[in-house]
């Protein structure tokens, strides 16, 4: 690029695009405008989104948020505690009983991986994950030409 | 004179430059609309900073022109993302010779109004990864290097695009040079 062409054509745009003035807005966004405020003046705090909540409410409702969340952790650590005290404790300790069987469900699991890796040796582990991925890139371009040449019209192909 | 009053009367003082800013940005009229609506939106949550501010149509600007922005970045990857899928797709970044309909002679003939209603029309029809920044360079008078960081693309990119841009304007306009003798503008 030559720098004295650049710089006179630089010249030129700017001239020409420096006498355009502004553009005259559409008088109705002005009303678009105020209309849209009205609406939101007229709808009560808690029907806005939470951010054009007043300050004071979103101070209260994050602490408030905040508080409860707290109260759930340590709330859930402290339940086991309890359990054996009181009927009641044990019952809602009951409620958690599937999760604690899924959660020793996942540790065989992981303890049997980990059993058979280190049984198997990792060149045949690491050999079975490149064929696994190297199935799934197959499988993955063949839909994607399947998706290409299905969703191309005939027309567009044959010329 | 009331809260609403004093803003409507800021709207009425920006709103042009606003949607100039805009339009010129994203070369179409409702999408540049909704953009000053929202800039004029964001406004009134700070009105109260920007009733005496001294520099609340730089403030408009700016915020006019980072929701273009991102209002394109958001078009560019939905609209690439079909075209990759549907296998259309040639990048709008590629560039693209631009047809307008441009009379014979665009010289002295016209009469300013004319000229700027077809410097204009010119401009928006330029691809926008050629506008944008040329939009941004002699508009808002950014540098290459903040255009740069504004678009996320390099400095040489952005040079490249903004001459692209300008030589379309050239054609298009029949631009004469400083150097180039009247025969040669008229004949190209």
């Amino acid at each position: 690029m030559n720098p004295e062409y650049e710089k006179q054509l630089e010249a030129a745009v700017r001239r020409e695009l420096k006498a355009l003035g502004e553009l005259e807005a559409p008088p109705e966004i002005a009303r678009r405008v105020m209309r849209v405020l009205e609406h939101r003046a007229a709808t009560p705090w808690y029907r806005r989104e939470w951010q054009n909540w007043p300050l004071a409410l979103r101070s209260v409702s994050l602490a408030g948020l905040l508080a409860a969340f707290a109260f759930l952790c340590v709330g859930g650590s402290q339940l086991t505690h309890f359990a054996a005290l009181t009927p009641a404790a044990r019952e809602v300790s009951g409620w958690f009983s599937l999760l604690d069987s899924v959660w020793n469900a996942a540790t065989v699991l992981v303890n049997a991986l980990a059993l058979a890796f280190r049984s198997l040796g990792p060149a045949v582990i690491i050999g079975s994950a490149v064929v696994l991925v190297a199935c799934y890139a197959t499988c993955l371009s063949l839909g994607t030409v399947y998706w290409r040449l299905a969703s191309v019209p005939l027309k567009e192909r044959q010329s | 004179m009331t809260n609403a009053q004093q803003f409507e009367t800021l709207m009425c003082n920006h709103q042009n430059m606003v949607f100039s800013t805009a339009m010129r940005l994203l070369a179409n009229q409702t999408d540049a609309e909704d953009v000053t609506q929202e800039t004029f939106l964001r406004a009134y949550e700070r009105f109260d900073q920007l009733r005496d501010s001294p520099t609340v149509s730089g403030w408009l600007k700016t915020v006019a022109t980072n929701l273009c922005l991102n209002h394109l970045s958001r078009y560019r990857s939905r609209w690439s993302f079909f075209s990759e899928l549907l296998g259309n797709g040639r990048e709008e970044n590629e560039e693209r010779e631009v047809e307008f309909a441009a009379p014979e002679s665009v010289g002295d003939a016209l009469d300013q109004a004319d000229r700027r209603t077809l410097v204009e029309q010119a401009l928006q029809k330029l691809p926008a990864a050629q506008r944008v920044p040329l939009v941004l360079f002699h508009f808002e008078d950014l540098a290459y290097e903040e255009i740069a960081a504004k678009l996320g693309v390099s400095i040489g990119k952005v040079k490249t695009d903004i001459f692209r841009g300008r030589e379309a304007l050239r054609r298009q306009l029949r631009l004469r040079l400083a150097d180039e003798p009247v025969e040669t503008a008229a004949s190209t």
